[in-house]
């Protein structure tokens, strides 16, 4: 399902079934990443609920979301389950309305200590972790990874128009991977050969 | 820049350095006998040319080389692979003087890892994917794909790579030795240019023995190795470049080096 923005295909949206399996779910977010080729932004929205049906899918489809060189947002409609912990964190940013919930134990959700650790940082993924609080949500907005909005589907149609231009989006994620994955003057160099347009020279 | 097409490999230099690019993407740049020995032909011919100081092999920003033609691999029988100009024309890339710089994007497979790895620096661009999917084809890798990743990742990896033909994405292609940058893959002829260039602006004779001296450790043991690097030192300390460059450092300016 794709969402038309300025330009045709701009926003590619998917729409999670709380019926589909976690290998279905992986099966049919390869075929939406090869559709979404020229898309700005990846919007997963649809039902986050439901337990963990397969742990190596659930895996699989996260790493897919981790890897991807567009930015990805979450957009959860009612309540976010165990497996819908992962795929939430391993968007970039998760926008979520009023009747977005958290379902059961979060602190048992596959993947979650690993992704939080990069969502939020180190020490802010501990005192989440180890906190005596129990509003996962909330400690999201407070640590700025999630952003409330009285319409998370026009908030995203308004950010994705900001991401277009230019393929900003696209290079903004990938330097991000870079920022993730690489020593800070590696991903610096990284970054800068965007910037590098004749052909030759080191940035 | 000068440049020349055939065979599904376009040639060009510019300034001191030779770009080959394996230009096939019908087939994702697979490599057939053609594409290896155009290769080949070219890097031996860059050996002999002074104007040439060092190499960039590529595929451009959408794959490296997806691997052989499966269709030319099976029509092999046992005899007919051990003669087969494929396997020659790798031992020649192998044998190459001059520093070579890979240029990888996209699919790095088999005999196209195997490539990469011939080479002496490899530059990754973000969409990069090393393998060596062989045993997936009941094969083992057969230019190097057991043996090449170690020196550059250690045993882990090597034998990931063959027993399992597990992917090796740029990140971790740089984490554990296997790439030595990893750009935008857009920026990947830039950016594998750029290292040649580098490469190019040094001394060439001193070039092409450091080369000779860092591939000695695979034919000798470190002692011999080692009394190998003395001699090709020794050997550049009459050489007009050398002289060049310790004036120039001396006199603080840029060298000029002339390969002589």
């Amino acid at each position: 399902m794709t969402d038309h923005l300025q330009s045709p295909g701009a926003l590619h949206r998917i729409e999670f079934s709380g019926t589909e399996t976690d290998a279905e779910r992986l099966a049919r977010m390869r075929r939406a990443f090869r559709e979404a080729e020229k898309a700005a932004v990846l919007v997963l929205a649809g039902s986050f609920d439901g337990d963990v049906t397969d742990p190596e899918a659930l895996r699989d489809l996260t790493n897919l979301l981790l890897e991807t060189p567009l930015p990805v947002f979450a957009l959860p409609s009612g309540s976010v389950g165990r497996r819908g912990i992962p795929l939430m964190l391993a968007a970039d940013q998760a926008v979520i309305g009023s009747e977005t919930s958290i379902d059961g134990n979060w602190r048992t959700s596959p993947g979650l200590t690993a992704l939080l650790h990069h969502r939020v940082g180190s020490s802010r993924a501990r005192a989440v972790l180890f906190s005596l609080a129990t509003d996962l949500l909330a400690i999201l907005v407070e640590n700025g990874f999630a952003v409330r909005s009285k319409d998370p589907a026009a908030h995203i149609r308004q950010v994705a128009e900001t991401l277009e231009e230019d393929g900003i989006g696209r290079r903004i994620k990938r330097s991000l991977q870079a920022s993730t994955e690489l020593p800070l003057k590696e991903a610096l160099a990284f970054d800068f050969w965007f910037s590098h347009n004749a052909q030759g020279g080191a940035p | 820049m000068s440049a020349s097409d055939d065979a599904s490999v376009r040639v060009e230099r510019t300034d001191a350095v030779l770009i080959l690019t394996i230009d096939r993407p019908a087939a994702r740049n697979a490599l057939n006998p053609g594409i290896l020995e155009r290769l080949a032909a070219e890097l031996a011919a860059a050996d002999q040319d002074p104007a040439i100081r060092a190499v960039v092999v590529t595929g451009g920003p959408k794959n490296f080389s997806a691997g052989a033609d499966i269709d030319v691999l099976a029509g092999h029988s046992p005899a007919s692979y051990m003669a087969s100009p494929t396997r020659r024309a790798f031992e020649s890339i192998a044998r190459t003087e001059k520093p070579i710089v890979a240029g990888v994007a996209g699919f790095c497979l088999g005999g196209g890892c195997e490539l990469a790895l011939a080479c002496d620096l490899i530059i990754a661009a973000d969409n990069a994917v090393f393998g060596q999917p062989e045993i997936n084809l009941g094969i083992i890798p057969g230019a190097g794909g057991t043996q090449l990743w170690r020196s550059r990742t250690g045993s882990g990896p090597q034998i990931e790579a063959a027993l399992l033909g597990h992917f090796v994405d740029a990140w971790t292609a740089r984490r554990i030795g296997l790439a030595d940058e990893v750009v935008p893959a857009e920026r990947i002829v830039e950016a594998s240019l750029a290292k040649a260039r580098a490469i190019a602006a040094k001394a060439p004779l001193a070039s092409r023995a450091a080369k000779a001296a860092l591939g000695s450790i695979a034919t000798m043991n470190l002692h011999a190795a080692l009394a190998h690097e003395v001699s090709l030192m020794a050997g550049l300390l009459g050489t007009e470049d050398a002289k060049e460059g310790t004036a120039a450092f001396l006199e603080k300016r840029p060298p000029q080096y002339h390969g002589r």
